[in-house]
């Protein structure tokens, strides 16, 4: 029992001076994905946007950093869903992109996803980024499920 | 480069040095449903007959004169319903209270097993698709007054339904 | 770009959306106004004198056939019911009565009247004509050859009703 207490005790304090150092030299970054980009239901013919702040539908990743960090957050997009081999169209404006510590429009950055953006985290440690999107069905476009995956890319550029 | 946050940006460094950048990839999925768009239709008129004077009449939600409608669409869809209920119907200028609509929604076009709807016109009240399909049932009552001119009177009762996303 | 407009722009598109996607139907509602029905028995259906053992028809088309009038709306279609009496009494005797001979016309006029199969007590559809109908109604007793002698009476009644057609 004794020598037990005093083993977990050893372990706290080695994550401490882990996390110190890493501190130290590159600033930990953390990503979450909170949500996928979600159209809903579409009707043949009919564009469907869904804006960054559209909070139920939007794709939502968390970052986590430390306070000062720079990083830069680069969006892998597709041009269009698939349904085995059909396809239907996506587009991404250049105001898709929402970045906003408090999830609501108070504090929010409109960025463009197509082009790699910088971010410094002046006041926080971790903010939600957002993106938003156009779905384009054609009229004839065949009913069904359509996917495509989107991936986010950070790289941390130090504080 | 934005500087989260803005209060801050007088602090943005203009060059950052990158120093052995760390990268990290997250992935999310865009999906969507294409579902066949929505088709409403009006099978019957709500047909109250000939009314007396001075008596009101009813015509139950499952009377053979009933208002029918019926709405084609995806699956089991959640649908947002807006019903737009005339208060009078009229003749000419002449008008007459037409009032305590009774609606019931069911899966087949069956008055048997239909579920009341309690709605306010132009509110919209939701409900589901069974097998892409969904039929509604109108009653309601009209009271001619006792001086009632005699004629043939009409109004519309318009359905609007939308998919809620759901 | 304020606020404000943000979030008046993100409505925007909401709600163009739900339009796009919106779909409507129309029924009607109609109801007809109508005076109410009067029922007015304008002639009896009278015998006059019978013989014991001698039956006598009264023809719908006679002058002392029973007569009613029906008035209401325009050409709306009504239920009439009758209720035809197997006999005619006297005090406690009665006297048969049958093969009623019952005929509807939009004119008060015999000429070109309809025949309605009428059975007593089920109803019996017919149209008003320019808001009339009137019924001729024909019949037969059948006295007995030791029929007592008296007045013999009984009662046809006719109710008419909208069908709502």
């Amino acid at each position: 029992m004794s020598r037990f207490c005093v083993f977990a005790r050893l372990t706290v304090l080695f994550s401490a001076m882990f996390v110190a150092r890493s501190a130290a030299g590159q600033a930990p970054l953390v990503v979450r994905p909170i949500q996928n980009l979600s159209f809903g239901f579409l009707i043949p013919g009919v564009p469907t946007t869904i804006d960054a702040l559209q909070l139920s539908r939007s794709g939502q990743i968390e970052v986590q950093a430390t306070l000062g960090a720079i990083f830069e957050i680069r969006y892998t997009l597709p041009t269009a869903l698939l349904n085995g081999g059909t396809a239907l169209p996506l587009v991404f404006g250049s105001n898709a992109g929402g970045a906003s510590a408090s999830r609501t429009p108070v504090d929010v950055i409109r960025f463009n996803p197509n082009v790699p953006t910088r971010f410094r985290y002046a006041t926080t440690d971790r903010a939600t980024f957002f993106l938003g999107g156009e779905a384009r069905p054609g009229v004839g476009q065949r009913t069904g499920a359509y996917a495509a995956p989107i991936i986010v890319t950070i790289t941390n550029l130090g504080i | 480069m934005h500087n989260l946050f803005r209060a801050f940006a007088s602090a943005l460094a203009l060059t950052v040095t990158v120093n052995a950048a760390q990268a990290q990839s997250a992935s999310m999925n865009a999906t969507a449903s294409v579902i066949t768009p929505l088709v409403v239709t009006g099978l019957a008129p709500l047909n109250f007959g000939v009314v007396i004077q001075g008596v009101a009449k009813t015509i139950a939600w499952n009377n053979a004169a009933s208002g029918r409608l019926s709405i084609a669409g995806f699956g089991t869809s959640q649908l947002a319903l807006t019903f737009t209920l005339p208060a009078t119907l009229s003749n000419g200028a002449t008008t007459m209270p037409i009032n305590r609509y009774r609606i019931r929604g069911n899966g087949t076009n069956t008055t048997a097993g239909a579920t009341r709807i309690f709605l306010t016109s132009g509110v919209p009240v939701n409900r589901n698709l069974v097998g892409g399909n969904l039929f509604l049932f109108v009653g309601g009552r009209v009271q001619p007054t006792v001086t009632q001119q005699p004629g043939v009177y009409t109004a519309s009762v318009m359905l609007s339904a939308a998919y809620t996303g759901l | 770009m304020s606020t404000s407009r943000k979030i008046a722009g993100v409505l925007a598109t909401l709600v163009a959306a739900t339009v796009a996607q919106a779909q409507s139907a129309t029924i009607t509602a109609t109801a007809t106004v109508v005076t109410p029905l009067a029922v007015t028995g304008t002639a009896p259906l009278a015998f006059g004198n019978v013989f014991q053992g001698v039956n006598k028809t009264i023809a719908f088309g006679d002058a002392t056939s029973g007569r009613f009038s029906i008035t209401g709306f325009n050409t709306s279609q009504v239920a009439m019911t009758f209720t035809l009496p197997a006999t005619l009494a006297s005090g406690a005797n009665t006297m048969p009565i049958n093969t009623y001979d019952v005929r509807v016309n939009g004119t008060n006029v015999t000429a070109g009247a309809t025949a309605l199969a009428v059975t007593t007590g089920v109803p019996v559809n017919s149209n008003l004509v320019a808001g009339n109908l009137f019924v001729f109604v024909g019949g037969r007793v059948q006295p007995a050859a030791a029929q007592a002698q008296g007045a013999y009476t009984g009662s046809i009644v006719l109710a008419a009703a909208y069908t709502g057609l």
